[in-house]
């Protein structure tokens, strides 16, 4: 009898939920809080490319303008020492 | 399918704030338990409830996966907070809990009674037992959890939760004689 009563008072334990408001009261504080939190931007990046196909494209077209900015250079440079 | 905890933490790092709702509403309630059944007082659980996930909004930069789970850390802050709050309003008194419904047959209210003596038996613990019971015995996480919420080693935790066990047998041995 008192091992049931046991299990059923723990059950009854697990069961206490906070009020409904307490999430909105959390977030209301939190947003308050949010605009003085420092941003990553390094984050900030790789979740907008995680999201997003054109944040992707315009990430990889980046760097490939950047990594192809020593070959342009190179020609330019090749054209100014030719004979 | 549910986004891991760790996503969630990168998004709201890099600004998304409003996903920090889906750790509140993933933990709300386990933190809540255990802060209600450390504190006793429903109205200052919710506050130390609101105190805890801020604080874990404010410092969640410098939460690392590599010390335990985003569960661990929010356990640790709650359990720190709730100390904190004990040490500066002193034991409140027992807020009996509303388990059962008022129009009780024999057979129920002594149910009710069982109940609420182990609700005060549990109050009467010592603090560190009390949440060592909270952590294993409600929220049903392992020793190691409970350890590493704890600071302490997994001993340690063991002999807690056995103390409290029997403290809790010794505090109801007159209700069990009844019962029996």
């Amino acid at each position: 009898m008192t091992d049931e009563l046991y299990r059923e008072w723990l059950e009854a334990r697990r069961r206490i939920s906070p009020p409904e408001t307490l999430a909105d009261q959390i977030m209301q504080a939190a947003e308050r809080q949010g605009a003085e939190l420092p941003v990553d931007w390094r984050r900030r990046l790789v979740c907008r490319m995680e999201n997003s196909p054109a944040a992707r494209w315009a990430f990889c077209g980046s760097a490939l303008a950047v990594g192809c900015l020593p070959f342009l250079f190179l020609a330019h440079f090749a054209k100014l020492v030719s004979f | 399918m549910e986004v891991e905890d760790r996503e969630l933490i990168d998004r709201v790092l890099a600004g998304q704030t409003e996903e920090f709702r889906v750790l509140v509403n993933r933990y709300q309630q386990p933190v809540f338990r255990f802060v209600h059944g450390l504190l006793n007082h429903h109205e200052d659980a919710c506050d130390v409830v609101q105190d805890v996930f801020l604080a874990a909004f404010t410092k969640l930069s410098t939460y690392s996966q590599a010390r335990g789970t985003f569960s661990t850390w929010l356990y640790t802050i709650a359990r720190n907070r709730s100390l904190n709050e004990l040490k500066k309003k002193g034991p409140t008194p027992y807020d009996a809990l509303a388990m059962f419904p008022d129009s009780a047959t024999i057979d129920e209210f002594s149910r009710r009674e069982f109940a609420q003596e182990l609700d005060r038996a549990l109050a009467e613990l010592p603090m560190e037992q009390r949440a060592a019971f909270m952590l294993v015995e409600i929220e049903q996480l392992s020793y190691a959890e409970a350890a590493n919420i704890e600071s302490t080693s997994l001993g340690t935790i063991k002999s807690r939760i056995h103390r409290a066990k029997r403290r809790l047998r010794t505090l109801l041995a007159p209700l069990v004689k009844e019962v029996r």
